[in-house]
């Protein structure tokens, strides 16, 4: 691992981390997603975490981007240590529609739900097959790829947890 | 004859890399939002194409696509619902690149959906080495099928 600037707090020390504010536009979904995935590389120097957390800041960035009702919204990436054993959790922030909300966690507590979210993917993919201008896949995708789901609603602003245990660490890198 | 016109934009293209008996289509960059529409698009049309000309098998090479959002993934879903309940399907055969680790995850549910469809081949090591760079327009051996 990479030298951290970490916090320590009571429960857990926070190793390494970024944090993002944020216009929601589509045109900036690419380049965060890319910055969570160098964080990732340079970071953790494990490509599976690698290319799922980019996937999953890609999908999560851009459903800020379509659905986000005001000019700010945030990303946090971040790798916690506890006794021994290493987190990355990816959260991000945004305000968004009262309808936007009642729709977003009816699919997140349905993929809470999931005894096997593989199987609740494809099921997702076979129903949306012959519908136009429909994905909807984004989240069950994030599910579908292993990574846990997490959320709070507060108001109109929708938090996103997605994390992944990782191995402790290894010695340090030069 | 197919006369797709395919796409190119700053960070994507899809182009017909072979009109053959078998075509091959080739993706390549970072298949995002902006990409979602004129993919969909391409995807029809590449279809219809390939109705009119009876082609039995078409190729689509990702050995240099970098990533694709679910928006994208999901034009592809609905170019194979389209095959799969056609009155004439043909195999599309999948290359995708083993460096590329997103692929494989991603590929495999498009598979599920149409098994006697949907075919996933490996490309070669050495192959896929060249192709994850930008500029690669290398061409080479896959590996062994998979299918469902």
């Amino acid at each position: 691992m990479v030298d951290g600037c970490g916090e320590s707090g009571a429960a857990s020390h926070r190793a390494l981390f970024v944090q993002l504010s944020f216009c929601p536009t589509p045109s900036l979904v690419s380049g965060i997603a890319r910055l969570v995935s160098d964080f990732c590389r340079t970071g953790l120097r494990d490509l599976d975490v690698t290319t799922r957390f980019h996937m999953a800041a890609h999908e999560l960035t851009e459903n800020i981007a379509k659905y986000s009702t005001s000019s700010r919204a945030m990303l946090e990436i971040e790798v916690t240590e506890f006794e021994g054993s290493r987190l990355l959790t990816l959260r991000t922030k945004n305000h968004t529609s009262q309808d936007r909300l009642v729709e977003v966690e009816k699919r997140l507590k349905e993929l809470q739900d999931a005894v096997d979210p593989a199987q609740l993917y494809d099921r997702l993919i076979e129903e949306t097959a012959p519908l136009e201008g429909v994905s909807g896949l984004g989240l069950a995708r994030i599910r579908a790829e292993g990574l846990s789901f997490n959320y709070q609603i507060s108001g109109d602003e929708l938090t996103l947890i997605v994390q992944e245990p990782l191995p402790p660490p290894t010695s340090r890198v030069a | 004859m197919l006369r797709l016109l395919g796409i190119r934009t700053e960070g994507f293209a899809l182009v017909l890399a072979d009109a053959g008996a078998v075509p091959v289509v080739r993706l390549s960059g970072n298949g995002d939002g902006e990409v979602v529409a004129p993919l969909d698009r391409t995807l029809k049309q590449l279809h219809d194409e390939l109705v009119d000309a009876s082609v039995r098998s078409v190729v689509v090479d990702l050995g240099a696509l970098y990533f694709m959002n679910s928006s994208c993934l999901k034009a592809f879903v609905s170019w194979i619902y389209k095959v799969r309940t056609s009155g004439k399907p043909y195999q599309i055969r999948i290359q995708y690149n083993p460096n590329q680790r997103w692929q494989q995850r991603g590929l495999e549910p498009l598979q599920r959906l149409a098994p006697a469809v949907v075919f996933l081949d490996e490309i070669a090591a050495s192959r896929a080495a060249t192709a994850s760079g930008p500029a690669s327009t290398a061409s080479g051996q896959v590996n062994g099928g998979r299918n469902g």
